[in-house]
């Protein structure tokens, strides 16, 4: 049960940096740049911890399975393809953050900065629906205190 | 008890829902969400690479445009306010995200036949 304290810490964390980096003016470009980069890293892990349930509807999405985890699994697609073109148009718009090691030029026109702002905002939508259809599990780490128990087990991620 | 409850449950789920929608007009979620922006983003890319490629040079770092250059009808003003109207789009932000977490929930439970009001 320390895997799911794990993740409902790393998951209370990656959304309320999310809320905060939404409004760059709030804390300053610098640590909108920085934070947003530790998010994408938040994110990865994330991903890693959930792995074996996108393993397991990924080699069973043509068979017959709940709609709601194909559902949930194109959502989950949506959100990765969000937060890749987040990450690397904001590489490409990045003030603070030298990414020429990379290979990357910074200022290449208008295009990486819509780009930037249209993947946020539809990304933070989708991170809402994902997390709406996740609640139960949030409510169930609630419920449990971070304690082992009842209550605790994989709502929505398991189905 | 029990319709006390619910009726405790149904005023909060409103007062999310009207404050979500108050911070998704604030926001011009409608104009910032749309996924036309993205096409339009990528036809940029392919407009400014056929430009390039005829000798086109980009516009210089001074004359880039500031980070947030796009002013929308929530845009953000100068000065002195700046600092509060960013507190007050965070709060916006906060709005969206608790109504459409509540808004997926309530569907999301009435779909698989669960009782909302316990």
């Amino acid at each position: 049960m320390e895997k799911n304290n794990l993740k409902f810490g790393l998951d209370l964390f990656m959304a309320l940096g999310l809320l905060l980096i939404m409004v760059p003016k709030m804390l300053g470009i610098t640590v909108h740049e920085w934070a947003g980069l530790l998010i994408a890293v938040v994110f990865a892990v994330h991903i890693i911890l959930n792995w074996n349930w996108i393993k397991a509807v990924t080699f069973n999405f043509l068979h017959k399975q709940a709609l709601r985890n194909k559902f949930k699994y194109i959502l989950n697609l949506l959100i990765f393809i969000g937060f890749a073109a987040i990450i690397i148009s904001g590489m490409y718009i990045s003030k603070t953050i030298d990414f020429s090691w990379l290979g990357i030029t910074r200022g290449q026109g208008m295009g990486w900065r819509l780009l930037h702002e249209s993947a946020s905002y539809l990304t933070f939508l989708l991170v809402g629906i994902h997390a709406g259809l996740s609640f139960n599990w949030i409510l169930g780490r609630f419920q449990t205190g971070f304690e082992l128990g009842k209550g605790g087990a994989d709502y929505g991620m398991q189905e | 008890m029990e319709c006390k409850n619910k009726l405790i449950k149904i005023i909060l789920i409103v007062c999310i829902f009207a404050g979500g929608a108050y911070s998704f007009n604030h926001l011009s979620f409608l104009s910032k969400a749309n996924p036309a922006n993205v096409l339009e983003a990528i036809q940029s890319f392919n407009q400014s690479s056929s430009n390039f490629q005829q000798g086109f040079r980009g516009p210089s770092a001074g004359q880039r445009p500031p980070f947030e250059g796009q002013r929308g009808p929530g845009g953000h003003s100068r000065g002195a306010n700046q600092g509060f109207n960013s507190f007050g789009n965070l709060l916006a932000f906060l709005g969206v995200f608790a109504s459409t977490i509540t808004a997926t929930y309530v569907v999301d439970q009435l779909l698989r036949n669960r009782k909302v009001m316990r």
